[in-house]
């Protein structure tokens, strides 16, 4: 069974990554990315993952392990797996915002298209992607919420111990949730 | 209307087809399936739209709008997750298809391979993608369906017998097109290869077509052809008059596939007609035509959709039915008039949004068509994908690069970026040009402003930049660009870079940013410097017309019009450049004409709508003077010297207080925005 976090940049996915770790999951990851003011506690990624599209030997190292992989290459997942997905979703508008101060800090370009426009595009690419991974048979997949969480921590951390049927530390896992870097709020 | 007036329709789409070629074949009885048409209903040339590229011209056919409504902006587009780009896809049109409409009133309708047309839509009849025809693998090898071609998805077995692969045809099936076969080595001369593609789909289309038309029930049935425009873009440089370059051998073997292949078409064309039967209404239509006489360039440019050079503003149309007008010319279609036409045929209202109109002067009876604001606000299952199978391409790829550029996906490699790239680069150009083909010139300007910054090597980008600014009268931002590019030309002239030579066309814009500067003696100098390079070409010479029309030497501007009506003789721009000088030397009914005629060719005109009115006023015409206003200003809202023209008659000549009144109040927003 590979365990991975999903969703859109700055839904909440390396938050997820973190209560996983500090609840006991082993975390496939490799720092390729130190953490900076975007992500002060790390970014938790593996690099291998951003590109699942063309290549997808490295799944092997995942098994019994949790990774990270951005919503739009779910679709690339090969069947001989099976997955426990945790979805983080957050309020679009947020998202976008946290995402838009995350390029100004990179001084990088983001999506020549009016916010509006850009929340509707990135809202219809989860929803297929969703949609799609409904009809896998491999696939079991669980949407948590990023305002939720911050929200509940303690039961949101009971939900994810009940969706991958493990007994992982739910106190440790809500001590991840540092409610001071919530800084999106709309 | 109380009755439909067509009880079924039969679209037929032949890509390129142009009465130039079609009218000596009909003139030699060698198209008699047409020529029934022509007698028993109307004819007349079918405007194109810019830029002239297929699949945004079927689409918008099949809809009635510009690509920038309905959103299929060239060949191809980016494909999903950066995975570098593909051929543009049904699921990227924005709005209903005139099919979609017509099934969601209640009509059984099956589309034969539209383009775009895949993946197949899941409508009420049978829909065969433009995937269809193509044999991507030899005859020895399995030659599947891809999935979304045949919808229903049960009757992939009975099409997928109906094909023709290429290498079915044997001798008997080429010598039609080529009767000196037997000379040509097969081996080393590729062009009979290629003819036999050109031939097998087009069968492969026609017996999908004619099994769905012997077997199912219809209300509507569109089949489109695209081998028309294969054969003249693979051949008519071989087609009499014989151009100069063109080897005498290469001539005597090839000089009848063009024709070959509109007989071919005719022979198809027959078997439609009987198929359908006398109570179908047959509407035949083209998206372009192809220039087949001296105006064929000598080469094609070395850009992409460069052979859309070859292609002449006027295509074709040809309806008969039991209530169109019996050999009739009809004026002023343009493609953007077929759904709405059709759904007038149904009885159905046409959209608001749409922006075509009616072909009411084909019909039998006069009637004003019902309106609807818009199909798109009409629920119901209209066939179209599913919302999650639909999708904006170019906003897709936006985000997924925003996902690249945060980190969180690899950046593709470098050959798809580039394909992504310089396909949105196309597609961006395309949106420019198509604002700029409906006078939206403060819509392009911004794109065209992006795109000669990121590119500017493109030289092709920054001169429609300078018309665009032209356009919007700003001659000296216009220069500015103007001297840039001058030295980036000469630089790739000294490099002897294999690319286009810019100087004529570098020459013909100094000539109109002389004249936007009210400088036309240098305008004249710069023009007859391009005119040296570019010997009969009409662009050439309706400036050479406008500068002689701003020095006010009406005759010389006359001269120079005809001219280019000696060259090309449906010219629209060159009539209406008639129209205003007349109009200038008082000759007023003549202005009228060349009005018309403008508008004949080109509906879509609305400053040839405004010399019409003009003329019209002088002769105290004044009710049809109006008229031509009111057209004017449906076209260009903003043009408020007609607006005044037109007050100024309902107050003074007309005696109609009410719209005098609605028209001032128009003109006073208009000029306090």
């Amino acid at each position: 069974m590979i365990t991975i976090v999903s969703g859109l940049p700055r839904s909440g996915t390396s938050l997820m990554m973190q209560m996983l770790e500090k609840g006991g999951m082993e975390t496939l990851k490799d720092n390729s990315r130190i953490p900076d003011v975007n992500n002060p506690r790390g970014y938790y990624e593996y690099n291998k993952a951003k590109s699942l599209q063309k290549d997808n030997t490295w799944l092997k190292d995942a098994e019994g392990r949790c990774v990270k992989i951005i919503a739009p290459l779910l679709c690339f997942l090969p069947v001989q797996y099976e997955y426990n997905i945790l979805f983080m979703t957050r309020n679009m508008d947020e998202m976008i915002q946290s995402q838009t101060k995350m390029l100004h800090n990179m001084h990088q370009q983001g999506a020549a298209l009016e916010s509006s426009v850009l929340k509707k595009t990135f809202q219809k690419q989860t929803d297929k992607v969703l949609l799609l991974l409904s009809n896998f048979k491999n696939v079991r997949l669980q949407k948590f919420s990023y305002n939720e969480m911050i929200n509940n921590p303690t039961a949101n951390a009971l939900l994810v111990n009940q969706f991958l049927k493990s007994s992982l530390s739910v106190n440790a896992m809500a001590s991840a949730i540092d409610q001071s870097l919530y800084h999106e709020r709309l | 209307m109380a009755e439909r007036p067509a009880k079924r329709v039969l679209l037929i789409g032949w890509d390129a087809a142009d009465w130039k070629i079609i009218n000596p074949l009909l003139d030699a009885g060698e198209m008699p399936a047409l020529e029934s048409l022509v007698n028993n209903g109307v004819m007349g040339n079918l405007a194109t739209l810019d830029p002239p590229l297929s699949p945004m011209m079927w689409t918008s056919i099949a809809t009635g709008m510009h690509a920038d409504k309905h959103g299929i902006q060239g060949f191809i587009e980016p494909a999903p997750q950066a995975q570098g780009v593909r051929p543009v896809m049904t699921t990227s049109r924005k709005v209903k298809a005139l099919w979609n409409i017509l099934m969601q009133n209640g009509l059984k309708t099956h589309v034969v391979g539209w383009w775009p047309g895949h993946p197949a839509e899941p409508i009420n009849g049978i829909y065969i993608s433009n995937h269809y025809q193509r044999a991507y693998a030899p005859i020895d090898k399995p030659w599947h369906l891809h999935p979304g071609t045949i919808h229903p998805k049960e009757m992939e077995s009975v099409f997928d017998q109906l094909r023709i692969h290429p290498a079915e045809l044997t001798g008997a099936h080429i010598m039609p097109f080529v009767p000196e076969l037997k000379k040509i080595d097969q081996e080393k001369e590729k062009k009979i290869e290629m003819l036999g593609k050109i031939i097998a789909d087009a069968a492969t289309i026609h017996n999908a077509a004619t099994y769905i038309m012997e077997n199912e029930p219809w209300d509507f049935m569109a089949v489109y052809y695209d081998a028309i425009d294969h054969f003249c873009h693979g051949f008519i440089n071989f087609h009499p008059p014989k151009m100069e370059f063109v080897p005498n051998d290469q001539y005597e073997l090839y000089q009848g596939v063009v024709n070959g292949g509109y007989r071919f078409h005719d022979m198809m064309l027959a078997r439609l007609i009987e198929l359908a039967g006398p109570d179908t209404t047959i509407v035949l239509v083209s998206d372009h035509g192809f220039h087949s006489d001296h105006l064929r360039p000598t080469g094609i440019r070395k850009i992409p959709a460069g052979p859309a050079d070859q292609h002449r503003s006027y295509g074709v149309i040809c309806m008969k039915g039991r209530n169109i007008q019996k050999d009739e010319r009809i004026y002023g279609a343009t493609l953007l008039d077929i759904t709405p036409t059709i759904l007038s045929l149904y009885g159905l209202p046409t959209g608001r949004d749409m922006d075509g109109h009616t072909l009411v002067q084909a019909f039998k009876k006069p009637f004003v068509p019902e309106m609807i604001d818009s199909w798109e606000k009409v629920e119901g299952d209209a066939g179209m994908h599913p919302v999650d199978l639909q999708e904006d391409p170019w906003a897709a790829q936006e985000a997924m690069q925003q996902l690249i550029a945060l980190g969180y996906i690899e950046k593709p490699d470098k050959n798809k970026q580039k394909a992504i790239t310089k396909t949105t680069n196309e597609s961006r150009f395309y949106l420019a040009r198509v604002y700029m083909n409906k006078s939206m010139f403060q819509e392009a300007l911004p794109i065209l402003e992006k795109l000669y910054k990121k590119n500017p090597d493109e030289i092709r980008f920054g001169l429609q930049l300078i018309r665009c600014l032209l356009e919007l009268g700003a001659p000296e931002a216009s220069q500015k660009i103007l001297d840039e590019i001058k030295v980036l030309a000469e630089k790739n002239r000294k490099k002897k870079e294999k690319q286009t030579d810019y100087t004529p066309h570098l020459d013909l814009l100094q000539g109109r940013i002389f004249l936007e500067k009210n400088r036309p003696m240098q305008a004249l100098e710069s023009l007859e410097k391009a005119e040296k390079m570019l010997s009969s070409h009409p662009g050439l010479y309706l400036q050479i017309g406008s500068v002689y029309s701003k020095l006010k030497f009406w005759n010389k501007a006359i001269d120079t019009y005809q001219k280019v009506l000696s060259l090309d003789p449906d010219n629209a721009q060159a009539h209406h450049g008639l129209a205003r000088a007349y109009l200038r030397q008082r000759r007023y009914v003549e202005a009228a004409e060349e009005a018309l005629e403008a508008i004949g060719l080109l509906y879509h005109y609305p400053h040839a709508h405004f010399n019409l009115g003009l003329a019209l006023l002088r002769i105290k015409r004044f009710e049809r003077a109006a008229e031509a206003f009111e057209v004017c200003l449906r076209m260009a809202p903003d043009m408020n010297r007609a607006r005044r023209l037109l007050i100024h008659l309902y107050e003074k000549q007309l005696n109609n207080s009410e719209k005098a009144e609605a028209h001032r109040k128009m003109l006073e927003d208009s000029e306090s925005a």
